[in-house]
């Protein structure tokens, strides 16, 4: 039978990694690290790398079900178009309105409250800030996204990389805080794995 | 700049909270500009200081950028000690809260924009090992392992060192191990004497301060202070924090932490 005693604990990683920690003596370099996973863990993680990389996020309780149907199918959706593209973001993210333009500055799709400047003019000021903001730090590579915080709401941007020079900013007008920037790494995945079939 | 210390431990119930409170008044009385960090979803700093869960708005309100970070940090009657409470997070949304915590930059803004202000920075830590725990391990120079005197805190110990040597390894160098700090020992008890027995003859790092298991804890919470607060007779286990403070600043010195103290004195003559 097992002996259960207080003598028992298996002490032997957190031994191993304690003397890892707190070298003996001053001066002495540390142990070789811990090996990586004592064999008898599970690493969720390797087993699972794409789930990781897209893990859907929290819901909170009470949400509606189109919210909670949306968010728990978020890494799995398909677009025909960027309407139903842009519809996903914004029950995502809540926004009052989203739009995309293409580099040019031609809104393609549009849907929501239409903000005080137009979604032209709104869509057309984000283009022109793309390129600007991108000599900000030359070396940082292409804009991804933009968040702009004024105080009465929240401007974001999405920048499409760019295809043969053409590229798409999609913009979530006011959208929910919390929302976005927990949904932020999905929408990126998302439009991105779509953006062939988008037209 | 400041000495940054996480309070962690994966299972809950070791004291964290107790540790985190009590050590930070006992640095504060000592003279050290004290930020105390609560960024348990819990807010056990502000249930331990008798408030309600709604009382006081804090770093749920930074990060969602609706309170600047010098609105939310919160002054004492003690003038070396400020709060940064959780804030009025709701706990439905403590899913998101976590996510946010951990992804965004939101508790690395927050030390970078006060810590030379304060000596120590002290983070209570929810219990476990998850996006919070992470987030606080990734911003922090220190981090201080309470370990309940009692058998399965002992034998979940690993779990807790294995994720330290992780972020050490992987995510924040810098990073070192205070010690293991004894909670709630009663060396007049079988058990109790048994763990602090294999404790004390197995493991590194186990610091010299413990903190027994005493009805005093239960009385201050009853009346949402500290230790050190309480009236009457100062009691035995706030000067078990100082010498916590102690035991800690000399290690900390020791790692090459910048205590403010000086190891020299000028001689002097006793006749």
């Amino acid at each position: 039978m097992k002996d259960r005693s207080a003598n028992s604990y298996d002490l032997k990683q957190a031994q191993q990694i304690l003397s890892s920690l707190f070298p003996a003596a001053a001066g002495a370099t540390r142990e070789n690290p811990i090996p990586d996973a004592s064999p008898q863990y599970l690493r969720l993680s390797k087993e699972f790398p794409s789930r990781m990389a897209s893990r859907p996020p929290a819901v909170p309780v009470g949400s509606p079900p189109e919210v909670l149907a949306t968010t728990s199918e978020a890494h799995h959706q398909q677009f025909p178009s960027w309407e139903e593209c842009i519809a996903w973001c914004m029950s995502l993210t809540r926004a009052e309105a989203v739009f995309v333009a293409d580099s040019q500055g031609f809104i393609i799709a549009s849907r929501g409250r239409i903000p005080g400047h137009g979604f032209e003019g709104t869509g057309a000021e984000l283009i022109c800030s793309v390129e600007q903001l991108e000599r900000v730090a030359p070396d940082a590579g292409k804009l991804l996204w933009l968040d702009l915080d004024f105080d009465k709401c929240r401007v974001v941007g999405f920048i499409t990389p760019p295809v043969d020079a053409e590229y798409y900013v999609v913009g979530l007008i006011a959208p929910d805080s919390s929302s976005y920037y927990s949904h932020k790494q999905i929408i990126t995945r998302t439009i991105l794995e779509n953006l062939p079939n988008l037209d | 700049m400041a000495n940054i210390l996480s309070i962690v431990s994966s299972k809950g119930g070791a004291g964290k909270t107790t540790v985190a409170l009590n050590l930070a008044v006992a640095l504060a009385e000592g003279g050290d500009n004290t930020l105390l960090i609560d960024v348990d979803p819990l807010g056990a700093i502000g249930f331990s200081l008798g408030q309600s869960d709604t009382e006081w708005r804090g770093l749920a309100e930074c990060m969602m950028d609706k309170l600047p970070i010098d609105e939310v940090i919160m002054p004492t009657k003690l003038p070396t000690l400020s709060l940064l409470p959780r804030g009025r997070l709701d706990p439905l949304d403590v899913g998101i809260y976590e996510e946010l915590l951990h992804s965004s930059t939101t508790l690395s803004e927050v030390i970078a924009s006060v810590e030379k202000k304060f000596r120590y920075i002290i983070i209570d830590t929810p219990s476990g090992l998850g996006l919070i725990t992470r987030a606080a391990l990734s911003v922090s120079n220190f981090v201080l392992l309470p370990l309940q005197a009692e058998s399965l805190a002992l034998r979940s110990i690993s779990q807790t060192l294995r994720v330290l040597m992780h972020v050490k390894e992987n995510e924040n160098p810098n990073l070192e191990l205070l010690g293991i700090l004894a909670t709630m020992v009663q060396l007049n008890k079988d058990v109790s004497f048994n763990i602090m027995n294999t404790v004390w003859g197995s493991l590194r790092g186990v610091l010299e301060t413990y903190i027994p298991r005493a009805d005093v804890f239960g009385v201050a919470s009853e009346k949402g202070l500290p230790v050190a607060f309480l009236p009457g007779k100062y009691p035995p286990e706030a000067v078990r924090f100082e010498l916590l403070v102690t035991e800690i600043k000399d290690i900390i010195q020791g790692l090459g932490g910048v205590t403010g103290e000086t190891d020299e004195r000028p001689q002097r003559e006793l006749i």
